[in-house]
């Protein structure tokens, strides 16, 4: 699987620029000035749906077709996409969690625990794209995928939307949520590994080059 | 032992049916597949490779079964598809160090020699490559891994003559050991021609004939003669026959001319095309 893993850094490095600038425009904005999580979030979400842009960049070239011909088991193809999306979302995480506690003080976080757990809550939460999408870009194409993409940035927004309109104190409302983390996250990893399998399974039985 | 052992393979898709095909290609052999575009040989070599999944039918590959463990069995075959398949944003260089990454018995030092043979440069982006540079890239790699089968398709296609001569000897080497065996589909008849020590036409999805190509060259000719002179011939020795108001052409068996007609060889493009229009008929 190296051969993959060594295939998508060098598309990263080529494709990925704008997403790396504006990775550090957030940051670099939650560093200097802002008390706006939202700033440091983003790039944690960013990552979490660069394989499937990956996935994409295959298709247009053709490597999917050239890869089924390499000697990679199907699974190995598939997990090697969900890797990167790992490693990204937690090098990201791992920066924004360094930027928080360096700028703490900017921050509303009472305890370094606190900072820690927020963080932790931004990678868990950038699983939810993958977890969904992944498994549809893998059996229909990223094309067809993108439709569920735009599918779940609706229904999130849509959420979002209907939380601000039932309820004038959010952060009150996220408090007393607080205790649900730990099923949340275990939940979402949980679905996130049933997902792998699910794309797995998929690509098992898709005919390559049809 | 056969490089290649496929027996009564079908697979169907909505309006295209490739249809009990079965071919065998000898270890130290080269085998031609030809076939207008649309006739099924990308399919048969997606097949061959696992890639689609059969409908019926059983595809050995160096004596491994290609459903039992694919992965190791291609360890052992160099592929080049119709388009290369490369990413744009790569160079040769980096294409080396991913196949590094992907084959075992990868062997740098070879890649290293045939991207210098083949003059392809290896900083430069695959996007900026020729096509007939971008096959060659596939090639290079087909061949750097201790391949003992090539699957080639279309490897010809889109390559000026000089490059395809190029290529042609390429491959003509690569089987000097014999252990090493080659597919090739083309439609470019007079590259496997050349190449080639078995043909098999493929036409709308099922196999006309797959025959060694000395047999057929042996077995069949041209004649050149009056009308009158054709009319004479048994029925069953003409399989062609082209009347113009300057005499006749046809193509024949052979064994049933009378020695008095001379028989010019025939072309393996020529009999193609006669063979595809009797099936069309």
């Amino acid at each position: 699987m190296r051969g993959l893993l060594i295939k998508d850094f060098y598309m990263l490095r080529k494709h990925f620029k704008m997403y790396l600038l504006i990775d550090v425009l957030f940051i670099a904005v939650a560093f200097f000035s802002a008390d706006n999580i939202m700033f440091v979030a983003l790039p944690i979400m960013l990552a979490g749906i660069i394989p499937i842009t990956l996935l994409a960049y295959d298709e247009r070239s053709r490597w999917t077709e050239y890869c089924g011909a390499l000697p990679y088991s199907r699974a190995q193809i598939v997990s090697a996409k969900y890797l990167v999306g790992l490693a990204l979302q937690t090098i990201t995480s791992i920066v924004v969690l360094i930027v928080l506690i360096i700028r703490n003080n900017e921050f509303s976080f009472n305890t370094l625990e606190e900072l820690i757990a927020s963080v932790a809550a931004m990678f868990i939460a950038s699983f939810i794209m993958p977890t969904i999408c992944m498994p549809f870009s893998l059996k229909f194409g990223t094309e067809k995928g993108r439709i569920i993409y735009y599918v779940v940035i609706a229904a999130i927004a849509g959420f979002i939307a209907l939380a601000v309109e039932s309820t004038d104190d959010i952060p009150r409302k996220l408090d007393s949520l607080a205790g649900l983390m730990p099923i949340i996250c275990t939940g979402l990893i949980v679905l996130y590994a049933l997902s792998w399998l699910l794309s797995v399974a998929f690509y098992n039985y898709k005919e390559i080059g049809k | 032992m056969n490089a290649l052992e496929i027996n009564g393979l079908t697979k169907s898709f909505p309006g295209f049916t490739l249809d009990n095909i079965s071919l065998t290609l000898p270890s130290g052999c080269i085998l031609g597949l030809v076939g207008e575009n649309g006739a099924g040989k990308s399919t048969t070599i997606k097949l061959i490779l696992d890639m689609l999944h059969k409908d019926s039918g059983s595809i050995k590959i160096l004596g491994r079964d290609n459903t039992d463990n694919i992965r190791l069995i291609k360890e052992d075959v160099g592929v080049v598809m119709d388009e290369a398949g490369i990413p744009d944003c790569l160079n040769a260089r980096q294409v080396g160090k991913i196949m590094n990454g992907t084959f075992r018995n990868w062997n740098n030092g070879l890649y290293g020699d045939t991207l210098r043979r083949l003059s392809i440069p290896d900083g430069k982006p695959f996007k900026d490559l020729s096509r007939g540079m971008k096959m060659k890239l596939g090639i290079a790699v087909a061949v750097s891994h201790g391949s003992k089968l090539l699957l080639l398709d279309e490897p010809t296609s889109g390559l000026d003559p000089v490059v395809r001569d190029e290529v042609v000897d390429m491959f003509s080497e690569f089987t000097r050991d014999e252990n090493r065996s080659i597919l090739i589909s083309s439609h470019i008849v007079s590259d496997l021609e050349k190449l080639c020590d078995y043909i098999a036409f493929l036409h709308k999805g099922k196999l006309l004939l797959c025959e060694e190509k000395d047999v057929l060259l042996g077995e069949y000719g041209v004649i050149h003669c009056t009308e009158k002179q054709l009319s004479e011939l048994n029925g069953t020795a003409v399989l062609h026959k082209k009347i113009s108001p300057y005499g006749a052409e046809a193509i024949v068996r052979r064994e049933m001319i009378p020695h008095s007609l001379t028989i010019s060889p025939i072309s393996i493009e020529e009999l193609f095309v006669h063979m595809v229009k009797e099936e069309t008929l």
